[in-house]
């Protein structure tokens, strides 16, 4: 109305057009340099979250790479240290035999060198079925877990228990082999760390997804326990299981029950519909 | 006021409209706001045929011209705002689209009182300060040029985060 009042007058027109135009290019202009410096803000917001993701991400990377080497150089040690001795053992025995002509001796030493080779050919297949439980493979997830709680609780220092709810239909090799993994770093660390006097394992199937909760009485972490460790460069093993799950597209909760009295660990995990994980060479 | 230059200004503005909303739908992602924009431009169309045919000017279609200023000005608005929301590394001034669109913004605030205010005011003072268009018009090409001129920033925020989601990607991957 102002405006309008003022531009009925000739002599006032000029300043009414000149402040006008400068009162909408000052807003335009405003508006604009607004919205870049919102946009700079938030921009330089997401290049900070990227860049601890992939902080967080190296972290991973790292600890699974060291993982893998730690495995490989028990296997090395496993060979050196056992299979090495005893085969070299079995060779000394098999030596004697050319040189000694005493029949009855002779049959000594072959049945040693059967004895030592029967130890190697076990002490093999202990390396390979803790690099690939049989289980898991031929039988499947349940049967695998069952087998390492029956181990578990047949050693009586704690009760270990697992039961499976819904699991009619297996996963793919890949991802139940993931799965394992994870529960046996789990159960190691429960084994290694809390002190429980029990370990029970449920599982169960909700929509597409795949529940596996694990419950004990010992000592245990919580979520933001488990989120400062991954943070940290402690907590290798912990790492090692985000990553496995991060392969699966799995999460993982760590809390304490309301009774205060257990510990809980519940992996979430989708079944996956589409193309199964990489095939293994 | 002869028909023949009152059929030229409104066809002028009715153009101008279609073109810079036209671009407008083109660049938007959304498809309400797509939907926005064609029922106004069709309102506007009817508006402008209303107004050609029912009121008098003396030198300029004012009114049409600052209801296209408006419009286009939302829409202009409209797109930085889509484009500040979107999740992206790329600066918005990195972009050809922002210095058009800065152009249409530039242009249509600088002009507007003028643009307003010319069918009331005389044809002396009209002249006077009709310059005034002139100079935001040459600002708005300016932009045009800066933005015909860039080569086009290639947006960053999908090139994915590093080589770990790769490497997991085939768990046996051998290192």
């Amino acid at each position: 109305m102002i405006l309008l009042q003022a531009s009925h007058g000739t002599s006032q027109f000029p300043m009414v057009l000149y402040f006008g135009t400068i009162g909408m290019l000052v807003l335009t202009i405003g508006l604009i340099v607004f919205i870049i410096f919102h946009q700079r803000k938030v921009i330089r917001y997401q290049m900070q979250l990227q860049h601890l993701e992939q902080e967080q991400q190296k972290m991973l990377l790292n600890a699974s790479i060291r993982l893998q080497e730690e495995e490989r150089q028990r296997i090395a040690a496993d060979l050196h240290d056992d299979a090495g001795p005893l085969l070299a053992t079995a060779r000394l025995y098999l030596n004697e035999n050319l040189v000694n002509l005493d029949k009855t001796t002779q049959l000594q030493s072959i049945y040693n060198a059967k004895q030592i080779i029967d130890d190697t050919i076990q002490l093999i297949r202990n390396i390979s079925h803790s690099l690939m439980p049989p289980t898991l493979k031929n039988f499947g997830l349940e049967s695998a877990v069952n087998d390492l709680f029956q181990k578990i609780s047949g050693s009586g220092s704690m009760n270990a228990s697992c039961r499976f709810h819904d699991y009619r239909e297996r996963l793919h090799a890949d991802q139940e082999l993931i799965i394992f993994r994870v529960i046996q770093e789990l159960v190691n660390n429960i084994l290694k760390h809390s002190n429980a006097s029990f370990i029970h394992l449920t599982q169960n199937l909700s929509g597409n997804k795949l529940y596996i909760r694990l419950h004990h009485d010992g000592r245990g972490i919580t979520q933001a326990d488990f989120d400062k460790l991954n943070k940290s460069n402690v907590g290798l093993g912990l790492k090692n299981i985000q990553s496995r799950l991060k392969l699966l597209h799995g999460r993982i909760y760590f809390e304490k029950d309301i009774s205060q009295t257990y510990y809980k660990v519940t992996i979430e995990i989708p079944r996956l519909e589409e193309e199964p994980i990489a095939p293994h060479k | 006021m002869s028909l023949s230059l009152k059929l030229f200004l409104s066809t002028y503005t009715l153009v101008e409209f279609f073109l810079f909303s036209y671009f407008i739908w083109l660049i938007i992602e959304s498809k309400q706001f797509k939907k926005i924009i064609a029922i106004v431009s069709l309102l506007f169309i009817i508006f402008i045929c209303y107004y050609f045919f029912t009121t008098k000017w003396n030198a300029f279609d004012s009114v049409p011209v600052a209801c296209e200023s408006i419009l286009i000005f939302t829409f202009s608005l409209y797109y930085l705002f889509e484009q500040i929301n979107k999740p992206r590394v790329l600066f918005i001034y990195n972009t050809s689209m922002f210095w058009i669109i800065l152009g249409f913004l530039v242009y249509l605030a600088g002009s507007f009182f003028i643009y307003t205010f010319a069918d009331e005011i005389d044809r002396q003072d009209l002249d006077k300060f009709w310059f005034i268009t002139f100079i935001f018009n040459a600002i708005k090409n300016i932009f045009f040029s800066i933005a015909f001129s860039r080569r086009e920033a290639k947006d960053k925020s999908s090139s994915g985060l590093s080589s770990y989601d790769n490497f997991f990607k085939n768990p046996y991957n051998p290192l």
